[in-house]
């Protein structure tokens, strides 16, 4: 169990996990389980949980919920410190046992007050079967007859925490959604949820679950030692794609970071020959972080005919900001940019000029010129 | 003060939706919301300061449409968006109101036309999906032939006579190398204009995924939002007057359950405006009682407290009556029922059958969809 926590009082809690090391599956060493299904190491998993641990305990910020606690487990081939506020301690694995009592720590946490609210966030493999997910954990498999007794119920876990005081909860699952003959020949047992649903309670939650991949589709992580393709999407809008106007400031809502993340996913797949699409379920709108001035939207401008990209130096400039691209500019050109209103040109070797006004709006602005 | 006049067109096509757009001033502290009928009249949203402007709509399909526009004072603007016209005209609407992914291929996945067969939902659609889901026997199925196709996706219309020969419609069932999927259609579908509505299924070659829609404008995107997750484009789209409406006139019991989901989710979030629809539900309940989504719908009002005046009915008993009717039209249907039965701790053998069936549910399908492999 790895614990830091940052003062007292409502506040957030965040129970961060990634596992890439599954010494029962493909590679891992141990003793493989028979139904592994194909199933292997992870190498982003890792670096997905320390990037969004990195970025709650450095970037987070809620006037509503400041962060209290982060929870964090990693399951890699080499040993994973972290520090945060100052500390640094080695990183537990996620074995069940130890997802369990964290997971048990965490509900603790949050259930003190109504005005907390819970972070969860996993990066692994995960099994589906139409509207159920199962989240596995390090030692799954290795006890062959009892495998998912080392996977999450994530469906009825999610249920579960309505019983949790905290009402607003953040669950986010950056793991594959195929559809796993295990699990819908598993008579039933969908994994351990841990928590224990109960009636409906008042007030209404707020409780949105994203997914990386779409039900029965794969979720994908990246070669080298770094954060999957969702997750570096989700970093990216947290920037300001995701962001919405909350009275006079901008914050990260749910609603917004959807529609940010489905165009970022589709945007980091482009060329590596995968097909990924994130999804949502019960999504609603809570002020889930405060930016710090404006939003960093991305903008795609494309160039057509007569601009040669080969010759043109494009430009995009607001009363705050100007960016320049030299020749040769990628078609499109990607560019984050504060919000506001920019003009867009492209200016050939001759010196003629095609322009375009356009408002830099979240979650993502498209520009065509000429 | 001024006006903007919005209007929504789908570049060669004559098909309506109701979408949900909104207007922003550029410094975004002012926010307006309206909904516009694509290919229908501009809709004013008045009271606006001179300024720049931006004006958007989100499709079900998770398509954009956006423009920035400059309002002087003076006459009303007139501002248009467009839906770019669809690469396959014939992909028209289910392109527009199911998400864009459905209908790519998907590398490394070879396709294969399948074989769509639609069978008479005898007793009813539901009890049919109920023993495909069971491995019962079933009524003799009739091919359905592609009305068209490319390499990747093909689209069938769902024959409705057919569909018409039993007392809630049929199920259509589509096989694609070792799995099948299966949908109720239900039947008839009554507009709000009394005419009866088509329904198109597209299977997409590479994946078998199989899409539904339904030619109603006022019901088609509330399906498509909820089936995407955007839920609360689903309640703007929603037009309460009309669900009003057609639930006085008791004409399409199938539309009043997927109205009464949005507005079922608009309660669960604290957000509910009026509790007329309450009664609805048990209405629905009462003279439909064939349809598992009445029963669920009303069983969820009342295990969260928001039953219709002087409802006395249990939660538990309207849960068993869907599981016993079989599967629920909508998607969103299968998940309160599972979600009903895990909050109750009910422990008898219809929560192991609905376990089972949610977890055979294409969870992005409004219509409850089912995949099923093939027994070996």
């Amino acid at each position: 169990m790895t614990l830091w926590t940052f003062g007292t009082g409502d506040g957030a809690h965040a129970l961060v996990v990634g596992v890439g090391r599954y010494p029962a599956l493909a590679g891992g060493g141990g003793l493989l389980y028979p139904s592994h299904g194909g199933m292997g190491q992870l190498s982003s998993p890792a670096p997905s949980a320390i990037a969004v641990a990195n970025w709650l305990t450095t970037k987070y910020q809620s006037t509503d919920a400041p962060l209290r606690s982060l929870e964090l487990l990693v399951s890699d081939g080499v040993a994973v410190e972290f520090e945060a506020a100052g500390t640094k301690q080695s990183v537990g694995s996620a074995t069940f046992a130890a997802f369990k009592q964290a997971v048990l720590a965490w509900f603790g946490r949050l259930d003190t007050s109504d005005q907390n609210r819970a972070i969860f966030f996993f990066c692994g493999h995960g099994v589906s079967a139409g509207y159920q997910s199962t989240l596995l954990l390090e030692d799954y498999g290795m006890i062959p007859a009892a495998a998912l007794a080392s996977a999450l119920d994530f469906t009825v876990f999610h249920r579960a925490m309505d019983q949790c005081r905290a009402r607003e909860q953040l669950f986010v699952v950056d793991a594959c959604r195929v559809a796993s003959p295990s699990l819908i020949n598993a008579g039933g047992y969908n994994g351990d949820p841990i928590l224990q649903p109960g009636l409906p309670t008042s007030p209404p939650r707020k409780s949105p679950v994203f997914f990386a991949a779409l039900p029965g589709t794969l979720a994908y992580g990246r070669d080298k030692a770094e954060p999957s393709l969702f997750t570096a999407a989700l970093l990216r809008a947290l920037r300001g794609a995701g962001a919405g106007k909350v009275g006079a400031s901008w914050a990260i809502l749910p609603s917004v970071l959807y529609r940010s993340l489905m165009r970022l996913l589709e945007d980091a797949i482009v060329g590596t020959g995968v097909a990924q699409a994130c999804t949502v379920n019960e999504l609603a709108d809570f002020a889930l972080h405060e930016l710090v001035g404006r939003p960093d939207v991305p903008v795609v401008v494309d160039c057509r005919s007569p601009i040669d990209v080969n010759g043109a130096f494009l430009r995009a400039s607001s009363a705050a900001t100007v960016r320049l691209h030299p020749p040769p500019v990628p078609n499109p050109w990607c560019v984050d940019l504060p919000f506001g209103q920019y003009r867009f040109s492209a200016t050939s070797p001759n010196g003629k000029t095609f322009d375009c006004d356009e408002i830099v709006f979240p979650p993502y602005t498209d520009v065509e010129l000429p | 003060m001024n006006q903007l006049l919005l209007s929504i067109q789908v570049e060669g096509g004559s098909r309506r939706w109701r979408v949900p757009a909104t207007v922003r001033a550029l410094d975004a502290d002012f926010v307006r919301e309206t909904v516009v009928t694509t290919g229908g009249a501009a809709v004013a949203v008045d009271a606006l300061d001179a300024g720049r402007y931006i004006v958007e709509a989100y499709l079900p399909s998770g398509e954009r449409l956006r423009r920035t526009v400059t309002i002087a004072d003076g006459p009303p603007t007139l501002v248009q968006l467009r839906v770019p016209r669809s690469p396959h005209e014939w992909l028209e609407s289910p392109a527009r109101m199911v998400a864009a992914n459905r209908f790519r291929p998907v590398p490394a996945m070879l396709a294969n036309a399948p074989a769509l067969t639609q069978l008479a939902g005898t007793p009813s659609p539901f009890a049919v999906m109920r023993d495909l889901l069971d491995g019962q026997p079933l009524p003799s199925p009739t091919a359905l032939a592609p009305t068209i196709a490319d390499g990747t996706n093909a689209r069938f219309d769902v024959d409705i006579h057919m569909s018409s020969s039993s007392a809630h419609g049929s199920v259509v069932v589509a096989h694609h190398w070792t799995a099948s999927r299966a949908v109720a259609v239900p039947s008839p579908w009554r507009t709000l204009d009394g005419q009866e509505a088509h329904f198109e299924i597209v299977a997409n070659l590479s994946t078998g995924a199989m899409s539904t829609t339904v030619q109603d404008e006022l019901f088609a995107p509330v399906l498509g939002y909820l089936a995407s997750g955007h839920v609360e484009l689903a309640m703007r789209a929603l037009d309460e007057q009309s669900l009003e409406l057609l639930q006085a006139k008791v004409m399409n019991p199938y539309a009043a359950a997927a109205g009464a989901y949005v507005l079922l989710q608009r309660a669960l979030s604290g957000a509910e405006r009026h509790t007329r629809w309450r009664d609805w539900v048990r209405n629905l309940s009462n003279w439909f009682p064939e349809l598992p989504d009445g029963h669920i719908l009303r069983g969820t009002l009342l295990l969260n407290n928001l039953a219709a005046h002087g409802d006395t009915g249990q939660p538990a008993g309207c849960f068993a009556r869907a599981a016993d009717l079989g599967v629920p039209l909508f998607s969103t249907g299968v998940r309160l029922l599972y979600d009903g039965m895990l909050s109750l701790g009910a422990k008898d053998a219809r929560v192991k059958w609905v376990r089972r069936l949610a977890a055979h549910l294409e969870t992005d399908e409004p219509f409850t969809t089912l995949r099923l492999e093939d027994r070996t």
